[in-house]
């Protein structure tokens, strides 16, 4: 028992001062392979995206393609994101802090829909290069299509999403 | 070597959908975007979710719940009371036409409880509508009046032969002649005497998974429609299409949808 709280403090101190040496760092500019799945809208996405950290935030811009219920109809969609995290926590492999996203996303109903949803909530990282994360968060949506008498339809809802994912940085 | 094996297994994935053509099954929504769905925007029998469920493209109409208040003007509304869905108590049907204007839905958006009269039918002419009526009234523990719901439907500018949804028996001969009425029963041998005995009756709305596509294949050889519902998930609604029914009232029409129009 001894040893593992000590295994365990060793873990924590190691970590807190490896903290500090990142927050000594300057900005880091990363791009990474990731595949996500989102839980309420059954969508699993795999894609590229370029993420900058700054001592404090995270500010990232990507591309991606959503596959909608992977073993059913198997609609593919493309979607691109931009997010920007604030690292409340900043520990040597765990992040965690409040998040605003944006996704614009297309995708063919029978016709194209057009999609746009802000997202506040929060993030969080487990990794280094090979990283975990998670992402919750609620905000206003826009739905766009046309109709079948060619008339522009709108739709504008309030949204809420639960992500989870990894990405592989290179 | 990982990685590639991992690719491979991505495209194995993905390569191993067959594509089937089901065009010819009608998708309608389950009270607008479907029933008590987690992901869908608006609640279900509420005039936006109607809305939207009639102008996406791809849909071909709508099933939705119709109650009688105590005035004799009808509601939309699936539930047998009020209390766990909006912020009303009782049933519709003990409750006035006024106090029912001011009710909302407890959800996110908190909708206004819809009229059937609100629906613009005129605007959705090529669309099929399936009213569902509810004729049991649990808060006073006896049934409608069917006299009285009759009235109230022909009050309203109703499309032509509007298709009602009975699950009582004893209430088709009151619709017959106004109304395609289609038996609501998840007993298919049930269901098959009752198409017997009514040989108007235009068809049967059963649980999908209370059929099978041999049963389905026996209602259509008499040319009767058959329509099935509780289709929540997308392999739900695959295995719903599957079966080659005449429509599905699906509870994910986006799924549905994506599935029919490929």
């Amino acid at each position: 028992m001894r040893s593992i709280i000590a295994v365990f403090t060793f873990i924590y101190f190691n970590s807190f001062s490896q903290n500090l040496e990142t927050k000594a760092k300057k900005s880091l500019d990363l791009l990474s392979l990731t595949t996500s799945y989102s839980y309420l809208n059954f969508e699993l996405f795999h894609g590229i995206s370029f993420t900058h950290h700054s001592p404090l935030f995270s500010a990232s811009f990507g591309l991606q393609t959503a596959v909608k219920t992977l073993y059913s109809t198997q609609k593919k969609f493309p979607e691109t994101n931009c997010s920007f995290v604030y690292r409340l926590i900043d520990k040597n492999t765990f992040q965690f802090g409040p998040s605003l996203q944006y996704n614009m996303r297309n995708q063919k109903v029978k016709v194209w829909h057009l999609h746009n949803e802000f997202l506040l909530g929060y993030s969080l990282f487990y990794g280094k290069r090979i990283q975990f994360f998670h992402s919750a968060g609620i905000g206003p949506f826009w739905e766009t299509f046309k109709s079948d008498k060619n008339e522009r339809y709108s739709i504008r809802s309030t949204n809420f999403n639960l992500k989870i994912g990894m990405s592989y940085a290179f | 070597m990982p990685f590639r094996l991992l690719y491979f297994l991505v495209l194995l994935l993905l390569s191993c959908s067959k594509k089937e053509d089901f065009s010819e099954v009608q998708v309608i929504g389950h009270a607008g975007m479907g029933f008590e769905m987690p992901n869908s925007i608006f609640h279900d029998n509420s005039m936006e979710a109607i809305e939207l469920a009639l102008t996406i493209p791809g849909s071909n109409g709508v099933e939705i719940d119709v109650q009688m208040d105590l005035n004799g003007r009808l509601w939309l509304f699936h539930d047998e009371l009020l209390n766990e869905e909006t912020n009303g108590i009782n049933c519709i049907s003990s409750n006035t036409s006024e106090h029912l204007k001011t009710l909302r839905y407890s959800s996110l958006k908190q909708e206004k409880l819809a009229e059937l009269s609100q629906i613009p039918f005129h605007n959705f002419e090529d669309k099929s509508f399936f009213l569902d009526l509810k004729t049991s009234n649990k808060c006073s523990e006896s049934t409608v009046s069917v006299e009285d719901f009759k009235a109230a439907l022909l009050e309203i500018n109703l499309p032509n032969k509007c298709n009602i949804i009975l699950s009582d028996p004893s209430w088709i001969p009151f619709f017959i002649d106004e109304f395609n009425v289609y038996f609501a029963s998840d007993d298919f041998q049930k269901a098959k005497i009752i198409l017997t005995e009514e040989p108007m009756v235009k068809g049967l709305i059963i649980r999908s998974a209370a059929i099978n596509k041999f049963q389905i294949n026996e209602i259509i050889a008499q040319n009767k429609k058959i329509y099935l519902f509780e289709i929540r998930s997308p392999k739900g609604v695959k295995n719903a299409l599957q079966k080659r029914p005449s429509g599905i009232i699906s509870d994910d029409l986006r799924a549905a949808i994506s599935a029919v129009s490929y």
